[in-house]
């Protein structure tokens, strides 16, 4: 009698973790996920504003308005996000320091070197080179017609 | 990090994620295979069954060949002499027999017959109705309009021995068989300017059929149980350009060939006055 109830829990167990793990599997796509030795973030793509970078440290802005410094570089940064990419493609690598969130672009000046973003109601101006944002310019207006 | 991944300041890469290839995903493969079977079993079925219901004619024989270009089995014959030339062949896989008439008398009879050596071949033509016992469709008796009416769009007439078949809803041979003192029926048509036409009928039966073939008139009967469509397929294949169906299954009729008469089918032993026959006669 023990024996059973023991291997029906187990059978539970065994159900649940396997839950859990269909269930990551499909979060591993569209977030990014910064671990070190310390810590851990996990941010849906959708939840990023925008990220800077500076050398070794890159800062997430999230659309909630904190910022999260954390040790990668933007490189790095990059190729998780081309890797987990799966629906969410929004994300924009702008030059070497700068990765932004289209759903919240608003703007762009080439005169001042500046494109906004928009999260509630509130504009963020982000500095960028003119070039690039010729570039990105040029793109948009192709996409939108 | 991949080189790819450090780019220019002046650099704009729009990050879309690996486009996952098609082969990579295990339900496509199952689905190409679902469509490769249905494809493969679509292809060899029809194929398959056709054999199996070949196996089954009773009266195949070896040298069964499925053939497109068949030739005239009566090219040589003699046309200036009084005969009726039989030839049994097995095309398409059915065993089927050719009475070609050469040099007669062609008319129609209506009632019972017996047998006589002067009458070369004689077949059941036009249908019976089972509510009245009355002759299905116009049919025209030596220039006697007999019964009239149009429920099947083929027709034969006979108008100063020669015989004219066709696929017409209203034919002006119907007017002049009565003028001329000669004879018309209607019957399903088969083939119409050598192309089968459409039939809803299933069954399988013995069948016979009136033919316009390679310049002459035959009746080709096929010797086993077949459906219309097989049949009709025969014809049309041996290049038959213009057919009409006779009454076939177990119909009762005779031919007389070289004096001696033999008969085919099962007399109806309560005789209906209206069943008539197409019959050939010896001059």
């Amino acid at each position: 009698m023990h024996f059973e109830w023991l291997k029906i829990l187990k059978k539970q167990k065994k159900h649940l973790l396997l839950h859990r793990i269909s269930k990551l599997h499909t979060m591993q796509y569209d977030t990014l996920l910064i671990s070190n030795v310390k810590e851990l973030y996990i941010f849906p793509f959708e939840k990023i504003l925008f990220i800077s970078a500076d050398g070794n440290y890159s800062y997430i802005h999230c659309v909630n308005d904190e910022t999260i410094t954390v040790v990668a570089q933007l490189g790095d940064i990059h190729e998780q996000i081309y890797n987990r990419a799966r629906n969410y493609k929004h994300l924009v690598r702008i030059g070497r320091s700068l990765i932004i969130n289209m759903s919240y672009l608003v703007g762009i000046d080439l005169q001042k070197g500046y494109l906004a973003l928009m999260n509630d109601y509130k504009i963020i101006n982000i500095k960028a080179s003119v070039e690039s944002l010729k570039k990105l310019k040029a793109e948009l207006e192709q996409i939108y017609g | 990090m991949d080189k790819k991944y450090d780019i220019n300041d002046d650099d704009v890469v729009f990050i879309e994620g690996k486009q996952k290839k098609w082969y990579k995903n295990p339900i496509n493969w199952i689905i190409a295979g679902i469509i490769v079977v249905i494809v493969v079993v679509g292809t060899l079925f029809p194929i398959v069954l056709h054999n199996q219901t070949d196996s089954s004619l009773p009266l195949s024989t070896t040298d069964s060949v499925y053939r497109i270009n068949y030739s005239d089995p009566f090219a040589d014959v003699d046309t200036n002499i009084n005969a009726l030339y039989i030839h049994d062949d097995t095309i398409d896989f059915i065993p089927v027999r050719f009475y070609y008439p050469v040099n007669a008398n062609v008319e129609l009879r209506i009632g019972e017959q017996t047998p006589d050596s002067s009458t070369m071949l004689i077949i059941e033509a036009a249908g019976i109705r089972a509510d009245n016992n009355d002759i299905v469709g116009a049919f025209v008796l030596n220039g006697e309009l007999q019964s009239h009416g149009m429920s099947k769009n083929g027709y034969c007439a006979i108008i100063d021995n020669d015989i004219f078949i066709g696929c017409e809803a209203a034919t002006a041979y119907m007017e002049m068989s009565i003028d001329k003192n000669g004879y018309f029926f209607r019957q399903y048509p088969l083939i119409h300017n050598g192309r089968m036409v459409e039939t809803r009928r299933r069954e399988k039966a013995q069948r016979r059929s009136l033919c316009f073939y390679k310049g002459k008139y035959v009746v080709i009967e096929t010797l086993s149980r077949e459906s219309m469509i097989n049949f009709m397929l025969m014809l049309q294949d041996i290049g038959v350009k213009e057919a009409i169906y006779l009454i076939g299954a177990n119909t009762w009729g005779w031919y007389t060939k070289d004096g001696q008469i033999t008969e085919f089918g099962v007399k109806d032993s309560i005789a209906n006055e209206k069943i008539n026959y197409i019959a050939w006669k010896y001059k």
